[in-house]
């Protein structure tokens, strides 16, 4: 039997559960239709609270400005079609290792340590940045995700959660014998916070896996300590810089159903 | 550039076309995700419509969330940039545009705050314009009668249900920081929320349908 959670669906939509709670109903809902569409009825509730207050004039250039900028990142290149490649490219060779810019998490539970401490302390989190200069960081994305495909590995996007902005890219790739983080074009979190990768399984603690922060600029792909083999959900969090945190303390804003595990 | 935006014959007309009318549903989903299509193939013109029917009740929030409106400004264009670069986050089939975009917002809003460590906001000064969002008159109405409608709700509720509503809305608290503030117990804050929620979900709802009849 199912245990849903729509009893604490009223308070997630206005964001008034404590982070614990936040994440049961986060992994919940990757598997639930009846919660998924509660929330959605519950989320057209909440979002109709704002249209009570009376509305400010924004500054008279603002649009001016957003369609300016918006103007010029078309320009730029920013494509909103990414062409769609026949064929995936020849597999790119992982070039290792600059300093680590996945910080390991410091409070990680010691059933955790204990399971992943040899990786951790002899692999560490490193990056493998295969960026090219003359190549778009979007295209190098797609290069990046189509050569893990093309290699076998398993490969699962991270999917904004409801409400989320998608301006951020990301996809696991693994295979029986070592896990990677893709990274897109992405925006870094606020100032000093951080981005937190979790792993999940059943009803358990999220385990954190590392922090980083991600690069508009280019994509490169990020090692990992740990498989997402056996868990079933991977998520994406902002925490506090530099170390992230234990627990998730905010909702996910990239979640997946981690496949073939 | 304001040019008005070509309209497919599958719409319907933007409800609450005519000023005056009372009629409808307040705002026009297909029309929204159309635009929303549009933006994902790089329309600009669509962003334009976007912005005008949303822009107002984006920075509203904002200011309301932030109380600064300096830096609700820098939340309302990060938004629309961000839809701007990628749209694939909406998802017509779960959600209105409006729903979506002010979830995006307000997440937004609380991100900033984390990144001041700013203090949960007390009621924000803002001007109210005159004509909200003017160019884009249908919507403008019809905002005018949703927001009628809403505080119509919201005015419905025990004082102690809209407050601790608002308190988790615009002030991003939690169920136990609410009951600290409060000085109420958990469980009391939480059966408030529940109640709240039904109850504005349920007259919103009816509203509509009787709209629709």
């Amino acid at each position: 039997m199912i245990d849903h959670v729509i009893d604490q669906l009223p308070a997630y939509a206005v964001g008034a559960l404590d982070s614990e709670d936040r994440g049961a109903v986060d992994a919940h809902l990757i598997t639930c239709d009846v919660c998924r569409l509660e929330l959605d009825s519950l989320n057209e509730t909440a979002s109709a609270l704002s249209l009570s207050l009376d509305i400010a004039e924004p500054p008279a250039d603002l649009k001016t400005r957003i369609l300016t900028e918006a103007r010029e990142l078309k320009v730029a290149g920013m494509e909103h079609v990414r062409p769609v490649r026949a064929s995936a490219p020849d597999p790119l060779p992982i070039v290792p290792q600059q300093p680590s810019l996945i910080q390991r998490n410091r409070v990680l539970s010691l059933s955790f340590v204990a399971g992943f401490a040899v990786v951790l302390f002899v692999a560490g989190l490193t990056i493998g940045n295969l960026m090219s200069p003359t190549t778009s960081p979007q295209l190098r994305y797609d290069q990046l995700v189509a050569a893990a495909v093309a290699s076998g590995e398993h490969v699962v996007a991270l999917r904004p959660v409801s409400g989320g902005s998608a301006t951020t890219q990301m996809s696991l790739a693994w295979s029986s014998t070592s896990a990677s983080l893709i990274l897109g074009p992405s925006n870094a979190p606020p100032r000093s916070d951080v981005y937190q990768l979790w792993f999940i399984r059943g009803k358990q603690k999220p385990v954190s896996i590392g922090v980083f922060s991600p690069d508009r600029s280019r994509a490169r792909s990020l090692s990992l300590p740990a498989s997402p083999t056996g868990y079933e959900l991977a998520a994406m969090t902002v925490e506090p810089g530099p170390s992230g945190t234990p627990q998730p303390t905010t909702s996910p804003f990239l979640l997946s159903r981690i496949a073939n595990s | 550039m304001n040019a008005p935006l070509p309209r497919t014959p599958c719409f319907r007309p933007p409800p609450a076309w005519l000023p005056g009318s009372h009629t409808a549903v307040l705002d026009d989903r297909a029309y929204d995700s159309e635009l929303a299509a549009r933006l994902g193939r790089g329309d600009e013109s669509a962003l334009e419509a976007l912005y005008d029917r949303y822009g107002g009740l984006g920075f509203t929030l904002a200011v309301r969330i932030l109380n600064d409106r300096l830096l609700a400004e820098d939340v309302v264009q990060e938004c629309f940039l961000s839809i701007w670069r990628s749209a694939s986050g909406f998802d017509p089939g779960r959600s209105s545009f409006r729903s979506w975009f002010v979830t995006v917002v307000r997440n937004r809003c609380f991100d900033k705050l984390r990144g001041r460590a700013a203090q949960p906001k007390i009621a924000a000064e803002v001007e109210v314009a005159d004509r909200p969002g003017a160019d884009d008159v249908p919507g403008t109405v019809a905002q005018t009668f949703t927001a009628e409608r809403v505080r119509s709700a919201l005015a419905g509720l025990p004082p102690e249900q809209r407050e601790t509503l608002e308190l988790a809305y615009y002030g991003g608290l939690s169920h136990s920081e609410i009951a600290d503030r409060m000085g109420v117990p958990l469980g009391t804050v939480k059966g408030r929320i529940r109640m709240a929620m039904g109850k504005l979900r349920e007259w919103l709802s009816g509203l509509d349908q009787e709209d629709r009849a």
